[in-house]
């Protein structure tokens, strides 16, 4: 019997044997003109059944960081100290972007301008971990100046159509830096980890620079948020085009103009997730959350917005990928665990329902709980799921103990 | 006459390996857990903790062996837990040459498995630790080495297993562990208020002066010490090679510079204390 | 003539750390071994009964493997040497009233108590403390244990009948109590000398002296 797929998603469910992630995680999307309909490009596994992150991760250990720091450093040189600010980190205070504007003005003496796009929901403790980020290096920060109204709108719209809670901090965390960069003239930007190590395509490694493709786009009739078109939204809840303006990349053309160079500082620099966090504690005054996070074992990562739990719980639905398994399989990349511990770490935790804050998130963005777990039955995709009862099961799990293996 | 206050160093272990995490995240590996052990027991300690990180995670408890390797090379008190949950585990632990074992996650669970246990084994064997999170201004204690909270007050907690057969109670600030600030003295006072038992603070200590104060205010038996001793230890302990066992956060170890100056901290806690006119064995 | 290298049996009582006392028997300079419930006498230089645990659990596990018989038995040979260890120790005694009256093996005249029925504050005494020698033991050329710390764990203590056993004493609150007990070729300490440093491996090797 052929089950029907959603998304486009691979028929065949099957994981990585060394990261235990499976092939129907999607890839990065241009989130400005994402639909429902669209078809994922997805993780792909080759014939022996490994995928192109461990790969990279194999390569990644031959890498001689101390050639790498040298051309870091003449990147830097050419930079530093010029204008109020001589280059970009963008990041909230996470571990991660702790991490990079620290090391990039304590180490390499450079001036850093901190751009952060704020949460939907700020939990307490990833606004303490933002303020003390700011405090570590008396950096400027910025941050956008937005409408919040349509903030929440266009999260409700892209919960209720896409099932995709993340994607107005998606579109912000990838359109702001480069429209800062551009109002202060700020030529170099940093990010942290590359996207090929979470998966992306092993294309996307070896040119260090971001895809230029990411965040342009030509023409606004074009663009979709929350898979709605934006006349839409404008005429529907009454909202100004201006008001989307932060939400939306860079115009082209005003790139074209300006050159702007991304960077990402783990092409330099080796990336240690685990020993990002210790450096962050150490000397940025970083804090775990004070409890497990749901869905996974760790308490240091994306703790700072209180719907980054739910868009876990999506991409569980979506894809039968939950946190624990994008935890799991970035440690076993850096060979932090063995297989076998990160599948029992995966049984145990993934999928975990977010209880704490989502009675919360509900009421914030006026979706009505039962709502929202008749939503949860529509997005998942039959190929992964088979309903028991009145309970859901994996049809196919890394542990082989889904209702199908 | 006051007894001695007892340092007490604490490792947290996985698979032979000694890790230190900050507020129990992160699985940093600093070296072979029993060349730590053999290291303080030279120095003075006066005894020896050894917590499992993982064991109530993953179910299994693999420890016996490495007790026993530890074991043959001190002469003083090992104290084993994690993931101890039955008569069975505890007396594997005790033959394979643990004197004391820890308990947590299971007798959350079911608070009769430490009365079942302590009547076999006798109370003064049991520690019970208790894990404390602080969640704005609240106490809660935790399972599986902080991984869950549990809506019980540690002090009510202390009651609680003092009531049914604990021998001592170790409690630990998760919040401050790791960071090297000092203790919660406040919260270990109250638990040394609450219970006639003996309380070891543990999760913070960073010199001895916080040790001191923690004596001083909170009037322990003992204190747990950690990363305060193991990061000064790992520079002076022979070179770990990572190279035999491949799967661990080894990238601090492979980093960090050694020197062949030995520096004897448990030796320079002593003192101090002594100094300080703290009751401290210093034979 | 003290024989130098003496043969050591170990009880097991089957819910105690073996591994331990083993070890510092043998860095003690003993031929060690634990005895098998099997065997039907001892033949050993020195008898350790160690000890932790239950005082109840502990004489059961004696009496099922006639362990008791084989002690007062192996007692009464010359030149045979008892020695209990913390719960091993008080098993020597009378009688001890942990979980209900239980009887011991009555080598030694006196009952065990409970800290905590004398003083509802003092619980197990866990812990190093200073042993404090009696006049008792002048002619055991122990001098150089006293006043050491040694390490203690236990919740109940012995009360003997008369002073002349108690060969050392030590304090918990402000009950004091004998930590070295001897009565001919029976012999106790309540404190673990394995667990006790280097102080305690060095106790050990003084035991061929006691012993005589």
């Amino acid at each position: 019997m052929k089950l029907k797929t959603l998304y486009g998603l691979p028929e065949k469910v099957l994981f990585c044997k060394k990261t235990l992630m499976s092939n129907q995680q999607p890839h990065s999307v241009q989130e400005f003109t994402h639909k429902i309909t669209d078809h994922k490009k997805t993780t792909n596994l080759d014939k022996n059944g490994i995928c192109d992150a461990w790969k990279y991760s194999r390569k990644k250990k031959k890498i001689e960081f101390k050639e790498r720091e040298k051309k870091l450093l003449k990147l830097l040189d050419k930079h530093r100290g010029k204008g109020k600010f001589d280059c970009i980190v963008p990041g909230s205070g996470g571990k991660d972007s702790c991490f990079a504007a620290h090391i990039l003005k304590s180490k390499y003496g450079m001036n850093p301008l901190l751009v952060t796009w704020t949460p939907n929901m700020y939990t307490d403790y990833g606004y303490e971990n933002f303020k003390n980020w700011i405090k570590s290096g008396s950096f400027k920060s910025v941050t956008p100046n937005r409408n919040e109204k349509l903030m929440k709108t266009l999260t409700k719209l892209s919960i209720e159509n896409l099932f995709h809670p993340f994607q107005t901090f998606m579109l912000g965390q990838k359109a702001f830096p480069p429209k800062i960069a551009y109002k202060y003239k700020i030529p170099l930007r940093f990010y942290g980890e590359n996207e090929a190590e979470h998966h992306n395509s092993i294309a996307d490694n070896s040119n260090f620079l971001r895809s230029r493709s990411y965040y342009v786009y030509k023409n606004l009739s074009e663009l979709r948020l929350g898979g709605v078109k934006i006349n839409e939204i404008i005429r529907d809840y009454n909202f100004k085009l201006k008001d989307f303006e932060p939400f939306l990349p860079l115009q082209s053309q005003k790139l074209e103009k300006f050159n702007l160079e991304v960077h990402y500082l783990g092409y330099y620099l080796k990336w240690v997730p685990q020993e990002t966090f210790y450096y962050a504690v150490e000397n940025c005054g970083f804090k775990p959350r004070p409890f497990r996070t749901e869905g996974t074992y760790s308490k240091y990562n994306s703790i700072d917005d209180k719907i980054d739990d739910l868009h876990y719980l999506t991409t569980f639905i979506k894809f039968g990928i939950g946190r624990a398994t994008y935890d799991v399989s970035q440690e076993l990349r850096n060979d932090h665990i063995t297989t076998e511990e990160g599948k029992k770490l995966i049984k145990k935790y993934d999928g975990e329902f977010p209880n704490r804050y989502f009675s919360e998130l509900m009421k914030h963005y006026n979706i009505n709980e039962n709502y929202f777990h008749k939503l949860c039955d529509k997005f998942r995709s039959p190929h992964l799921w088979k309903k028991i009862g009145k309970k859901w099961y994996l049809r196919h799990t890394c542990n082989k103990d889904g209702t199908d293996d | 006459m006051k007894k001695p206050v007892r340092i007490i160093p604490i490792l947290d272990i996985k698979n032979g390996l000694l890790i230190k995490g900050i507020n129990f995240e992160g699985l940093r590996a600093l070296g072979n857990a029993k060349e730590f052990a053999k290291l303080y027991f030279s120095q003075g300690a006066d005894e020896i903790c050894y917590l499992d990180n993982v064991a109530t995670v993953y179910g299994t408890s693999n420890l016996t062996k490495f007790i026993n390797d530890t074991a043959k090379n001190i002469f003083i008190p090992l104290s084993i837990g994690g993931g101890i949950k039955s008569v069975q585990n505890a007396l594997e632990f005790f033959k394979a040459g643990a004197d004391k074992i820890i308990m947590n996650s299971a007798v959350i669970d079911n608070l009769s498995v430490l009365k079942k246990i302590s009547k076999i084994f006798g109370s003064a064997n049991i520690t019970i630790i208790i894990q404390a999170i602080k969640i704005d201004k609240k106490y809660f204690i935790s399972k599986s080495h902080g991984r869950d909270t549990v809506k019980i007050n540690p002090v009510d907690w202390a009651k609680r297993v003092e009531d049914y057969g604990a021998g001592e109670i170790i409690i630990t600030s998760v919040n401050n562990e790791g960071l090297k600030k000092g203790y919660d003295i406040n919260l270990t006072k109250k638990i040394v208020e609450a219970v006639s038992l003996p309380v070891i603070a543990h999760g913070g200590a960073g010199n001895v002066k916080h040790i001191y104060d923690v004596i001083r205010y909170a009037n322990v038996s003992g204190v747990g010490l950690a990363s305060m001793l193991h990061y000064d230890a790992i520079k002076f302990l022979p070179e770990f090679n990572s190279k035999k066992q491949k799967i661990g956060n080894f990238d601090y170890l492979e980093k960090i510079k050694r020197t062949k100056k030995k520096k004897n901290t448990i030796l320079e806690i002593k003192k101090y204390l002594n100094k300080k006119n703290i009751t401290i064995r210093n034979d | 003539m003290i024989k130098n290298t003496l043969s050591v049996g170990i009880v097991d009582l089957k819910c105690n750390n073996l591994f331990s006392i083993h070890k510092s028997c043998t860095q003690a300079g003993y031929k060690t071994s634990i005895i098998s419930p099997k065997q039907r006498k001892f033949n050993y230089d020195l008898v350790i009964v160690p000890g932790v645990g239950a005082y109840k659990t502990g004489m059961k596990i004696l009496k099922d493997n006639n362990y008791d018989e084989k002690i007062f038995d192996y007692s009464s040979k010359s030149n045979s040497f008892i020695y209990g260890i913390c719960l091993g120790m008080q098993l020597l005694f009378d009688t001890s009233n942990e979980f209900g009256l239980t009887k011991g093996l009555g080598l030694i005249k006196g009952k065990i108590k409970k800290f905590s029925d004398r003083n509802k504050n003092l619980k197990t005494n866990t812990g190093w403390s200073r042993i404090k020698l009696s006049k008792q033991a002048l002619n055991m050329n122990l001098k150089k244990f006293d006043n050491k710390y040694f390490y203690f764990v236990h919740s109940y203590y012995a009360k003997t009948s008369t002073e002349t056993e108690v060969i050392s004493k030590s304090k918990h609150g402000h009950i004091l109590f004998p930590s070295i007990v001897k009565k001919n070729n029976i012999f106790g300490t309540q404190f673990h000398p394995e667990k006790s440093g280097n102080v305690g491996v060095n106790f050990l090797k003084h035991l061929k002296y006691l012993k005589g």
